[in-house]
C-alpha cells in the first residue's frame, strides 16, 4: 500500500471569509496598519504597567524638560511625564472612538434595516431625517450639542457626553448604506422563502438580511473609528472635549494653543499629535484594504 | 430640466423644516433660558417687562406653538441677542461672513487648481513612483486633523521661519491693504485646503481611471487625436461630472475646517466666533450660526444637484 494509490483529495473550497482574509493580507499597508493599531491598543490597555510615572502627578523639580532617558517624551509645564500622558490619553481617545462607533453602528443598522424593509412612510421619514442631520457640518452640530447633552446627563463627565453626541450624530451614512443593501436583499428568493415559511419580520430582517449587510457595516465601522478619534481630538482641541487634567490626545495638543508652549515645549504636543496621525492613518489603511477585500466585485 | 429643478427644490423643503426643528429643540433644551434672548435687551429691562414681551412673542405657549412663534421671529431676521454683549446675532454673523467666505473660497480655489491636475497626473501615471507618493500624501492629508496641520505650520512658518504673521487678518496699526491681507490669508487658506486637495486628488484619480478605459477614449485615440486632446477633451469632460458633485458636497467639510483654521489663526470669521460662543455658553449665537451653516449646506447641495443636471446630458435632455 503506497500513498500514491490513494487519489489526492482536492482542497476544500475557501469560505468567503477566508477568501476575504487572503485578499486583505495581500495589502502590505493593511498589515502594517493592523500591527500599528495593535501596538496602540497594547500601549493603551497596558498603560498602568508600561508607564513609569503617574500621568496626573506634578513634579515641580522636573518642569518643562525636553526628552531624556528618564522622561522619554519629556515633561510638561507642571512636570508631568508626557509619555505617560500620551499612552493614558490613548486609552481615552481609543475608548471614545470604540464606544461612539458602537452606538452609531447600532442606530444606523437598525434604522437602515427598518427603512429599507418597510419602505413607504417609514422609509421617507428616516431618509429625510438623515438628510437633516447630514446638513449640519459634523463639528458644528457636535460642538453645539455637547453643552446641552452634558447638562441633560447632568454629569461633569465630559467623556460620556462626547461619546453619546458623536454616536448619535454620525449614523446617517451607515443607515443609507444598509437601506440600499436591504432594498436589494429583500427581493431575493431566500428572503421570500423565509417569509413564506412564516418567519417574523424581525427574523427576516436580522437573521436573513443583516448578514448580507455585514461587509459595508464593517467597512463603515472601521472608518468610523478613525473619524470618531479625529472628532474627539478636534473637540478637545477646541476646549469642548475631554476636560483636563484627564489626558486625551486632543486636549494635550490643545495646550499648544498658547504660543509659548507651541514654540518652547514642542515635545508636549508633537507626541500626542503623531500618535493621533499614526492611529488614524493605520485605521484608514485597514479600512481601505477591508473595503477591497469584502467587495465581491474585486478579484 | 425645469421640472427637475423644481422637484429638487420641493424635496428640500421638508429638510429645511427639519433643520429649523432641530435647532429649535436644541434651544428649548439648552440650559438657562435662551428663548428670552430673542427679546431685545432694550425692551426687556425688568422681569415684569420681560414676561410681558415673552407673552407678546408667544414664548409662553406650549412647545409646538412656541416653535411657530420662534420660526416667525427667525423669518423676520431675529436670531436673538448675544448673552453678554447684547449684539443682535444676525448682525454678528453678517459682519463675520466676508472673512469666512474669503478664507473658504481661497481654499476651494487652491484645492481645485492643485487637486484636479495632480489627480489627472496620478491617474495617467498609475502605479508609478509619483503616483504612489501622491497616494501616500492623500492618506496623510485625509488622516491628519486640520488643527495639527495648522499648529505644525504655525510653529514652522510663523514662529521658526517667520515667513507669515501668526494670526489675524491685518497688521495692527497699519493701513489695510490687499497685499497685507493676502499675506495673512496665505497660510490659513493653504492649511484649510490641505484636506481638500487630498480628497480632490483622490476623487479625480478614481474618476479618471473610470473613464480612461472607456471605448470612446480608445476611439478618440484611434482617430489619431493627440494625447492632450484625448485626455482633456474626451476623458476629462466625462470625468468632471462626479468631480463637480464632490466640490459641492465638500462645503460642510470646508465649513468644519474653517472652525479650526480660524481658531488657530485668530481669523475674524464665523468659525472663531462660533468657538467663542460655545465656550462662553452663548446659545443664541451658537444656534444662530448652526442654523445659518446648515441652511447654507442645504442650498449648496441643491445648487450641486442643479449644476450636475446642467453638465450631465443624461439629465439635461432626459
Amino acid at each position: 500500500m503506497s500513498n500514491t494509490s490513494t487519489p489526492q483529495k482536492p482542497p476544500p473550497p475557501l469560505t468567503p471569509t477566508a477568501r476575504a482574509w487572503r485578499r486583505f493580507r495581500r495589502s502590505k499597508l493593511a498589515v502594517i496598519g493592523l500591527f500599528m493599531v495593535a501596538l496602540m491598543a497594547i500601549l493603551a490597555i497596558g498603560a498602568p504597567l508600561i508607564a513609569q510615572y503617574d500621568p496626573l502627578k506634578n513634579d515641580l523639580l522636573n518642569r518643562a524638560k525636553p526628552p531624556t532617558v528618564e522622561h522619554w517624551f519629556g515633561t510638561d509645564r507642571t512636570g508631568r511625564d508626557v509619555f505617560a500622558r500620551t499612552i493614558y490619553g490613548g486609552r481615552i481617545s481609543l475608548m471614545v472612538g470604540l464606544v461612539a462607533v458602537t452606538l452609531s453602528v447600532t442606530i444606523g443598522t437598525i434604522l437602515g434595516l427598518i427603512s429599507g424593509f418597510y419602505g413607504g412612510i417609514v422609509d421617507n421619514f428616516v431618509m429625510r431625517l438623515t438628510d437633516v442631520i447630514m446638513s449640519f457640518p459634523p463639528i458644528v452640530i457636535i460642538m453645539a450639542s455637547i453643552p446641552i447633552t452634558a447638562n441633560l446627563l447632568s454629569s461633569d463627565n465630559s467623556i460620556l457626553a462626547i461619546m453619546a453626541v458623536i454616536g448619535l450624530l454620525t449614523w446617517p451614512q451607515l443607515a443609507r448604506l444598509i437601506r440600499g443593501q436591504t432594498l436589494i436583499v429583500r427581493e431575493t428568493d431566500y428572503v421570500t422563502a423565509a417569509q413564506s415559511l412564516g418567519a417574523s419580520k424581525a427574523r427576516q430582517m436580522f437573521v436573513h438580511i443583516l448578514p448580507q449587510c455585514l461587509a459595508p457595516l464593517m467597512v463603515f465601522a472601521t472608518f468610523g473609528i478613525a473619524n470618531a478619534i479625529l472628532l474627539e481630538a478636534g473637540l478637545s482641541f477646541l476646549g469642548q472635549g475631554v476636560q483636563p487634567p484627564t489626558p486625551s490626545w486632543g486636549n494635550m495638543v490643545e495646550s499648544a494653543r498658547s504660543l509659548d508652549i507651541l514654540e518652547n515645549l514642542p515635545w508636549t504636543w508633537v507626541a500626542p499629535g503623531i500618535f493621533t496621525v499614526i492611529t488614524v492613518v493605520s485605521i484608514n489603511f485597514i479600512g481601505d484594504a477591508l473595503r477591497d477585500a469584502v467587495d465581491p466585485r474585486s478579484k | 430640466m425645469i421640472q427637475y429643478i423644481f422637484r429638487r427644490i420641493f424635496i428640500n423643503i421638508p429638510v429645511l423644516i427639519g433643520i429649523t426643528m432641530v435647532v429649535f429643540i436644541a434651544i428649548a433644551l439648552a440650559p438657562g433660558d435662551p428663548m428670552s434672548s430673542f427679546i431685545s435687551p432694550e425692551l426687556a429691562t425688568d422681569p415684569a417687562m420681560l414676561a410681558r414681551m415673552r407673552a407678546e412673542f408667544g414664548f409662553d405657549q406650549p412647545l409646538y406653538i412656541r416653535y411657530f412663534n420662534w420660526l416667525a421671529q427667525v423669518l423676520q431676521g431675529n436670531l436673538g441677542y448675544r448673552i453678554k454683549t447684547y449684539d443682535p446675532v444676525l448682525r454678528v454673523i453678517v459682519e463675520r461672513i466676508p472673512a469666512t467666505l474669503l478664507l473658504m473660497s481661497s481654499a476651494l480655489l487652491i484645492g481645485i487648481t492643485l487637486g484636479v491636475p495632480l489627480g489627472i497626473y496620478s491617474a495617467l501615471k498609475k502605479y508609478s513612483l509619483p503616483d504612489m507618493i501622491l497616494t501616500a500624501g492623500v492618506f496623510l492629508g485625509v488622516s491628519t486633523p486640520a488643527f495639527l496641520i495648522g499648529l505644525g505650520s504655525l510653529f514652522l512658518f510663523c514662529l521658526q521661519l517667520r515667513w507669515f504673521p501668526a494670526g489675524g487678518m491685518h497688521t495692527l496699526g497699519q493701513e489695510e491693504s490687499v497685499l497685507d491681507t493676502l499675506h495673512h490669508l496665505a497660510l490659513p487658506a493653504f492649511i484649510l485646503s490641505a484636506n481638500y486637495i487630498a480628497s480632490m486628488l483622490r476623487y479625480t484619480r478614481a474618476s479618471m481611471l473610470d473613464v480612461i478605459n472607456e471605448q470612446y477614449v480608445t476611439t478618440a485615440r484611434a482617430k489619431g487625436l493627440s494625447e492632450p486632446i484625448v485626455i482633456l477633451r474626451h476623458a476629462l469632460r466625462n470625468a468632471l461630472i462626479p468631480i463637480v458633485t464632490v466640490i459641492g458636497f465638500s462645503i460642510p467639510n470646508l465649513l468644519a475646517g474653517a472652525v479650526f483654521t480660524e481658531t488657530i489663526f485668530a481669523w475674524p470669521g464665523m468659525g472663531s466666533v462660533f468657538v467663542d460662543g460655545v465656550n462662553s455658553r452663548d446659545f443664541p449665537l451658537v444656534m444662530g450660526i448652526t442654523l445659518i451653516t446648515a441652511t447654507t449646506v442645504l442650498i449648496c447641495n441643491l445648487l450641486t444637484d442643479i449644476a450636475y443636471a446642467f453638465i450631465n446630458p443624461k439629465i439635461r435632455f432626459g
